[in-house]
């Protein structure tokens, strides 16, 4: 434990000697200071309000990735080349404690520096909201929309397994199955094909989902209903509706037209007086009230969804931070590992890529569900199959590494007052990302010790 | 070679080189400057501008792409209020290239504004977007044809016809923004020069120039702006097709004044109606012969013209200025041939425009000329002949009737429906005293 103490700390002074840690330490301040006030919303204040968090944040931790780049491949790698881990190592120091110790003093020093970023920004935003010239419908609607943490509640998911073999059976029977297209690419589109049209609605129709809460509402608690429209779908054209929400087996207890252009996220306060205290189960039902035959299409995923209050917005967006923060130890593990192995600028090199690749990992995501990267090609030869089959394994590879790091963008949630919740903060940080932790540090440490630091010149 | 002096040589060929390279500076910034690639000098642009141009060195392309991506991603998941961000980030990256500032600026005014229900928000993304062309875009390009004309077209098109069902919600903003700019309906008094520079950045000596020339003119109203911008344009114009359609425009929003430039207000002091300033119509005319005269080979310039002088033939028919209006006409017949000239022909185009044009079928604009055209002549009758006035108001009720009836459902009369008749009437009333003429 002391050893690991020495090195932890020797390893934090050495952090706060480079010029290119306070280099980006200055940087980090002055975007606090001065992004906000050139920072342009819709014109709205709440909107101002969730750029200034979303931005100022998402900037900060960009500098700090850089900086915990920076930091964790020159810890090594330096020593290493400067040939000052040769004096360390005749210490009685084994090279897993020098590895865990290099990594827990960047990893520390970024997450403060980082929770740092987040208090200032906290302060700010309060400040700013408590001297604005706001109506107190205003300042509800930014302390019930965005300086808050809600709790989303998903609909039960529409469950097409028997519709969908029924679809492929009647394909079947009707020679409608093309041969050259495999039958799972054929089973993929048809789900798509039936989700869709659970999650649409034609004039006189409607659509309904069914919502089981993971607690019975409480007296006195605010629940909202908040929804989008597919408007790739349905272009721009407002079509006339009324949302019903009631009890499971029971008449809507509450109803609102609407008319709305399908674009954007829309809110609905609808436990005014408490009309669902108690309740667990719920219907949400749309009904298409078009004259003109328009359908109306909801997103696939996360196409409405219920928000409970989920508790105050600073605890929020710590959690927040927490992930970003479990995210750049990782990062700061990976640096650590590959300078142990490689030279700084190789080091850097490798740890940017994987970095590029984990922010790319929608991309990588998207092509396994297509399932092949040669989209667009109608007759591929037998070279391009080959190079297809070979980048999908890579990209299966890649995406098997990258899954458990995929962490649904924490900041823009925190800046929508979206819930962090403690649950997602625990199984990410315990359940997802340390084991990824361990894994590397693991190989980081085997790879290290059979690394000659005592090369004869 | 001892290192020293081969030290020595080095540093020679690096000055050598440094000199050579510092010598084609003042060329290449001249040749810059000679083919429009960079007009604004970089001490003169955004501290952000000059930052990413050069602290992203090549790499801003590729910055450029990645915020392009992420802007369309919002857009389409509906989420807007980083996209006015977005917007001005991803034209600062390509700072002198005009189609990306009109691309960005057009996305906010017209895509994402009509995505809005409330009036007030979809001014607010309008106002948006020419807030990007002018106090940005037209700084950073502000020898660009291109945006002066995307300028005059937001307020003609965007904010002066009817195409979107917040219209009328658009020009009454323009207006009171206008009045809080110049103080009035346009420039009085001291201290609007500054405030037209701020907010609207426009250049108060030819604000004054286009008073001294066709005003007074009411600066509350799209056709003014038009006007101005088009007018700005024009004297940047290199390309025969930039110039003209400058040149269309500009005579286009002249038109426009000719024919409701004289504004009637309502109670809250904003435009109400527009009165014909046919004492514009010499300058108009000489105008269009002056753009015949430029361009005689073009068909385009030619079609306007003819589509100009048959239109102002039927207003000033309408107005009852025939004599105007047979000289107006002849000039419509010099260009088409199968037009005969005189009053015969003249006859002949009011009736195929009688025949061809039912009150359901008029714009909201040709509908409500028509209507005060009739009571205004009505007027002018009312003491000489009441019978005779009792008829053409008649006529104009009846028209109102019919127009107003023809609206499809209450979005098709909010958006193109005419006021009330008897407030038209009032407001005329309060205007042009019984028995007298415009």
């Amino acid at each position: 434990m002391k050893a690991f103490a020495a090195i932890y700390t020797l390893t934090l002074r050495a952090a706060l000697r480079e010029r290119v840690v306070w280099s980006m330490l200055a940087l980090t301040g002055l975007v606090l200071l001065l992004l906000p006030p050139v920072l342009r919303g819709d014109g709205t204040f709440a909107g101002e309000i969730r750029m200034h968090i979303h931005y100022t944040l998402g900037f900060c931790s960009v500098l700090l990735a850089a900086m915990t780049l920076w930091m964790s491949c020159g810890t090594l790698a330096t020593d290493l080349g400067s040939k000052r881990l040769q004096m360390v190592l005749t210490k009685p120091v084994s090279r897993a404690v020098l590895w865990w110790g290099k990594w827990a003093a960047v990893s520390t020093l970024t997450t403060v520096v980082l929770l740092l970023c987040g208090i200032v920004t906290h302060l700010h935003v309060s400040h700013r909201v408590a001297s604005a010239e706001l109506s107190e419908a205003e300042r509800e609607q930014i302390f019930s929309s965005t300086l808050t943490a809600r709790r989303p509640e998903r609909p039960v998911p529409f469950d097409v397994t028997e519709m969908v073999a029924e679809m492929m059976r009647a394909h079947e029977e009707a020679g409608l199955l093309p041969p050259d297209i495999p039958r799972d690419v054929i089973e993929r589109e048809l789900r798509n094909h039936a989700l869709t049209m659970l999650n649409a609605a034609s004039a006189g129709d409607s659509v309904r989902w069914a919502f089981r809460l993971s607690s019975p509402l409480r007296e006195g608690e605010g629940l909202q209903l908040a929804y989008r429209f597919d408007g790739a779908s349905m272009g721009i054209t407002r079509i006339p509706g009324e949302w019903r929400v009631g009890r499971d087996g029971e008449e809507p207890a509450y109803t609102h037209r609407v008319h709305q252009s399908p674009s954007g996220e829309f809110v609905l306060e609808i436990n005014e007086g408490g009309r669902f205290t108690g309740a667990r189960d719920l219907f949400v039902e749309f009904h298409n009230l078009s004259e003109e035959r328009d359908m109306v299409f909801f997103p696939m995923h996360e196409g409405v969804a219920l928000y409970r209050p989920g508790g105050a917005f600073a605890p929020n967006l710590l959690r927040a931070l927490l992930l970003l923060a479990g995210l750049m130890s990782l990062l700061a593990a990976l640096g650590v590992s590959s300078g142990g192995l490689f030279s700084l600028p190789v080091a850097c090199y490798v740890t940017a890529v994987t970095l590029l690749l984990q922010l790319f990992s929608g991309s990588v995501e998207q092509t396994l569900e297509l399932g092949t990267t040669l989209t667009g090609v109608t007759e591929p030869g037998r070279a391009l199959q080959t190079v297809d089959r070979v980048s999908m394994a890579m990209y299966r590879g890649v995406h098997a590494v990258l899954k458990p790091l995929d962490v649904a963008s924490p900041l823009g949630r925190a800046s929508r007052g979206v819930s962090v919740s403690s649950g997602e903060l625990a199984s990410t940080l315990f359940l997802r990302m340390t084991p990824v932790l361990l894994v590397i540090s693991l190989v980081g440490v085997l790879l290290f010790q059979r690394r000659e630091a005592g090369v004869a010149e | 070679m001892n290192p020293k002096r081969k030290g020595w040589m080095f540093l020679l060929v690096g000055l050598a080189l440094l000199l050579g390279a510092g010598g084609q500076h003042a060329g290449l910034v001249a040749r810059r400057g000679a083919e429009d690639l960079q007009v604004v000098p970089p001490e003169q642009t955004t501290p952000l501008v000059s930052l990413t141009t050069v602290a992203f060195g090549a790499f801003r392309g590729l910055v450029a792409n990645a915020l392009w991506m992420r802007a369309a991603e919002l857009q389409q998941n509906g989420q807007f209020f980083e996209l006015v961000q977005l917007a001005a980030w991803i034209s600062q990256l390509e700072p002198t290239t005009p189609q990306v500032w009109e691309f960005q600026a057009w996305n906010l005014s017209y895509n994402i504004s009509v995505l809005f229900p409330d009036p007030e928000d979809r001014w607010r993304w309008v106002n948006h977007g020419l807030d990007l062309l002018r106090k940005e875009g037209l700084r950073h390009n502000p020898n660009s044809d291109t945006l002066h004309w995307n300028m005059g077209w937001m307020f003609q098109h965007k904010i002066g016809m009817d195409f979107d069902q917040a219209h009328f919600h658009f020009k009454r903003r323009l207006a009171e923004q206008t009045e809080e700019v110049f103080g009035g309906r346009g420039p009085a008094g001291t201290g609007w020069e500054a405030a037209a520079r701020e907010t609207f950045r426009m250049d108060p000596s030819l604000i004054l120039s286009l008073e001294e020339r066709y005003g007074p003119l009411d600066w509350r109203t799209t056709e003014v702006h038009t006007l101005y911008w088009s007018e700005r344009g024009l004297s940047l114009a290199r390309s025969p097709f930039e110039r003209r359609r400058l040149q269309r425009m500009r005579l286009q929003s002249l038109a426009a004044i000719m024919r409701r430039g004289d504004s009637i207000d309502d109670e809250t002091g904003l435009p109400f109606l527009g009165l014909p300033r046919f004492e514009l119509l010499p300058l108009l005319l000489a105008e269009q012969e002056n753009a015949l005269a430029n361009d005689p080979d073009s068909e385009a310039v030619r079609r306007t013209a003819r589509s100009f002088f048959a239109d102002t033939a039927l207003i000033l028919a309408l107005f009852d200025r025939v004599d105007d209006a047979l000289e107006v006409y002849n000039r419509f017949a010099r260009l088409d041939p199968d037009a005969p000239p005189g009053a015969a022909g003249l006859r002949a185009l009011l009736q195929a425009n009688d025949e061809s044009m039912r009150p359901e079928d008029l714009s909201r604009e040709q509908a409500l000329l028509r209507v005060t055209a009739l009571l205004l002549r009505s007027r002018r009758w009312e003491t000489q002949d009441p019978t005779r006035a009792r008829g053409l108001r008649g006529m104009a009720s009846q028209l109102h009737r019919h127009y107003q009836s023809a609206r499809v459902g209450p979005e098709h009369m909010e958006r193109t429906g005419l006021p009330p008749f008897e407030e038209i009437e009032r407001s005329l009333h309060a205007r042009v005293p019984a028995g007298s003429t415009l």
